[in-house]
């Protein structure tokens, strides 16, 4: 068999029949560039959330929490019994610990300010937040380990909520109030946009946790803090440490559920990645919809299209064609068609998703293994659609067909 | 080249009873006849070449071509018989539409593993004459062009056996007379023509006249004696 020749005729056969070429591309190239685009959102999505990940739970910390569960609030009140002493036995009983900080927070506090008052939630760090959080300051300087120690009136202030307080004016040395505490804004923060839970990481404020704990909300617990190894290769097993110190110091007994959770970063990415997949599985399927519909319309289109071709497949055989070439050529022509629309539509979703990131926020990557995906995707649209046809072809009797 | 004995073909219609097209045919052709099958209309003639060129099978009886009997062959021996052995004209041309001349003589050349196809393809061509033509679609050329195109597409792959199915049906006086030369021509050169005609000045140029009657085959002249032309003044 001569595929050159059979490859050429094909080509021609899809020029001559614009109007069903185009009909059968028209699907494919929808499906196609909708799975490139959607894939692209999926993954500029999920390197986008990891991004996030990686920068709050970097490689080497583990985060411990009060309470056994997540991170948000729970029912019936919080859970007391993580201290800051938790976290000073850590350091001294698990090798490798480079760092720690504990944290605390409340949300939704009035903040006043002249005239002016602004609900905001407010964060208490102990010392070296910058390095222990990994977020810095973009004017004036953080509170201080001697304000930590003394438990301070500063705070540190996010973009948006200075915005808010002071408008365009210098927030450095503006004295705010929240409640009867006065506190004086030292720093503003580095601007970190909204976060996985969906609050404004730019409109709240940092103070020194002991100011937080003793001064506004009269507490001697923690919400959790973050231990941060000299390696990352030793977090599993420090995680383990912790949970083994904290349960003896927690008095839990063998079997009872902890009060802590210790988070680390490999447990983080399994549960976000998991719920990527469980996305990635529902964005393709609006396109193998499309593409369903696709290989459904060329089927139909072939079918005619043999029923018109009757003659030709009548001379085909005549002049030596054996069944299994005609299959194969009619399939081949299907497939062709379905590949090249494959390729156009890999095309324009590329095209697509490239703009509509460049002129949007959301960010979209496109990997090799999207546009490999949609031409796979049409070439089995392609064979799908194509056996059917190619088959009843195939079968025709070339005396009937020459008839 | 060609021996047909005790051939029998047999239509099954669903509504009426079997239909007994060809009864006990026996027919030899050696290699570089020419041969026409006359007869009226439904007698079988067609029938007859479909078997011949192996796109139908008879019901019973032998069939050999080059000695080697071809009943129990399987599709695609067959079909790579037909071609390499067997050049087909039909009266309707049957050109892809929309095809060039090239193109369409090319076709039977996709199905084997010749080198050079384009090139055969006008080497075809330009014996039947159309070397002028060679990439005009069937829509521009005249009736007799495109039955010209037909007979190169049957040459393409040099076939010892020319099978045509009233060739000059579709085509005016000249171009049939065209035709005939032609066909005189590669009968010349050494090729085996079978060709069933209505046409009584084509069936005069065959070297051999066979007739099918309700099925029976008859010999009606075995000679290149034109003269017995006149025995089949009822067949036109
Ligand atoms: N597939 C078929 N099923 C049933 N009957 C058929 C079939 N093919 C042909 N026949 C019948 O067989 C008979 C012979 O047909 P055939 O086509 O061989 O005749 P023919 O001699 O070529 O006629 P014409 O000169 O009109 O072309 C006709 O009566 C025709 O109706
Ligand atoms: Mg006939």
């Amino acid at each position: 068999m001569n595929l050159k020749l059979l490859f050429a005729g094909s080509a021609r056969m899809m020029l001559r029949h614009k109007t069903r070429t185009v009909f059968m591309a028209v699907g494919i190239i929808v499906g196609v560039s909708a799975l490139v685009f959607m894939r692209a959102m999926g993954v500029g999505a999920e390197q986008a959330m990891m991004e996030n990940i990686n920068r709050t739970f970097s490689t080497s910390s583990i985060n411990v929490l009060a309470g056994g569960g997540h991170m948000g609030p729970r029912a019936g009140g919080p859970v007391t019994t993580l201290k800051m002493e938790d976290f000073q036995a850590i350091e001294a009983a698990v090798p490798g610990v480079a760092l720690w900080g504990v944290m605390q927070w409340v949300p939704k506090q009035d903040i006043r300010y002249q005239g002016i008052t602004r609900q905001m939630s407010i964060y208490g760090y102990s010392d070296k937040p910058e390095a222990v959080w990994q977020r810095g300051i973009i004017q004036g300087e953080y509170f201080s380990a001697e304000d930590v120690d003394s438990a301070s009136r500063v705070a540190v202030i996010g973009t948006n909520a200075a915005a808010g307080l002071f408008g365009t004016e210098d927030p450095i040395g503006k004295q705010i109030q929240v409640g009867s505490v006065p506190l004086r804004i030292v720093g503003v923060l580095e601007p970190q946009g909204i976060d996985t839970h969906g609050s404004d990481k730019d409109d709240e404020i940092h103070v020194p946790i002991t100011t937080l704990m003793r001064r506004i909300m009269n507490v001697d617990h923690v919400f959790g803090g973050r231990v941060v190894l000299d390696n990352p290769a030793k977090v599993e097993a420090a995680a383990k440490q912790i949970s083994a110190l904290l349960r003896e110091r927690h008095a839990l007994a063998e079997g009872e559920p902890p009060d802590f959770v210790a988070i680390t970063p490999k447990l983080v990415q399994d549960i976000v990645g998991n719920a990527n997949r469980v996305l990635g599985r529902y964005l393709p399927a609006a396109a193998g919809v499309a593409l369903l519909v696709a290989a459904i319309v060329i089927a139909n289109i072939m079918l005619i299209a043999v029923k018109e071709r009757v003659p030709e497949i009548g001379i085909r055989k005549a002049v030596g064609a054996e069944n299994g070439q005609i299959n194969f050529q009619f399939l081949s022509e299907t497939v062709l068609v379905a590949l090249t629309s494959g390729l156009m539509g890999a095309a324009l979703g590329i095209i697509a998703a490239v703009s509509y990131g460049a002129l949007s926020t959301t960010p979209m990557v496109v990997t090799p293994g999207a546009v490999l995906l949609g031409l796979g995707a049409a070439a089995l649209v392609g064979i799908a659609a194509g056996v059917l046809p190619a088959r009843q072809a195939a079968m025709l009797d070339p005396v009937a067909a020459l008839r | 080249m060609i021996r047909l004995k005790g051939i029998n073909k047999v239509y099954k219609r669903p509504d009426e009873g079997p239909l007994q097209v060809l009864k006990n045919v026996d027919l030899t052709v050696g290699k570089g006849e020419y041969v026409a099958i006359v007869g009226p209309s439904g007698s079988g003639k067609s029938t007859l070449m479909n078997i011949l060129g192996l796109l139908d099978r008879a019901d019973s009886g032998d069939y050999e071509i080059d000695g080697q009997s071809v009943a129990g062959l399987p599709a695609g021996t067959l079909a790579k018989l037909r071609n390499t052995k067997i050049g087909f004209v039909f009266q309707q041309f049957h050109l892809l539409p929309r095809t060039n001349a090239i193109e369409n003589v090319e076709i039977p050349l996709i199905y084997s593993n010749a080198d050079n196809p384009e090139q055969r393809a006008i080497d075809a061509l330009k014996r039947v004459g159309l070397g002028e033509r060679l990439k005009h679609y069937p829509e521009e050329l005249s009736g007799g062009q495109q039955q010209r195109v037909a007979i190169a597409r049957a040459l393409v792959t040099n076939p010892e056996l020319i099978l045509a199915d009233e060739p000059t049906g579709n085509l005016d006086k000249v171009s049939g007379e065209d035709l005939m030369g032609l066909f005189d021509q590669l009968n010349t050169d050494g090729r085996t023509i079978i060709v069933i005609t209505h046409d009584e000045k084509l069936a005069e140029r065959a070297k051999r006249v066979v007739r099918i009657d309700n099925g029976q085959l008859t010999e009606v002249r075995q000679s290149s004696n034109r003269s017995g032309a006149t025995q089949m003044g009822e067949v036109a």
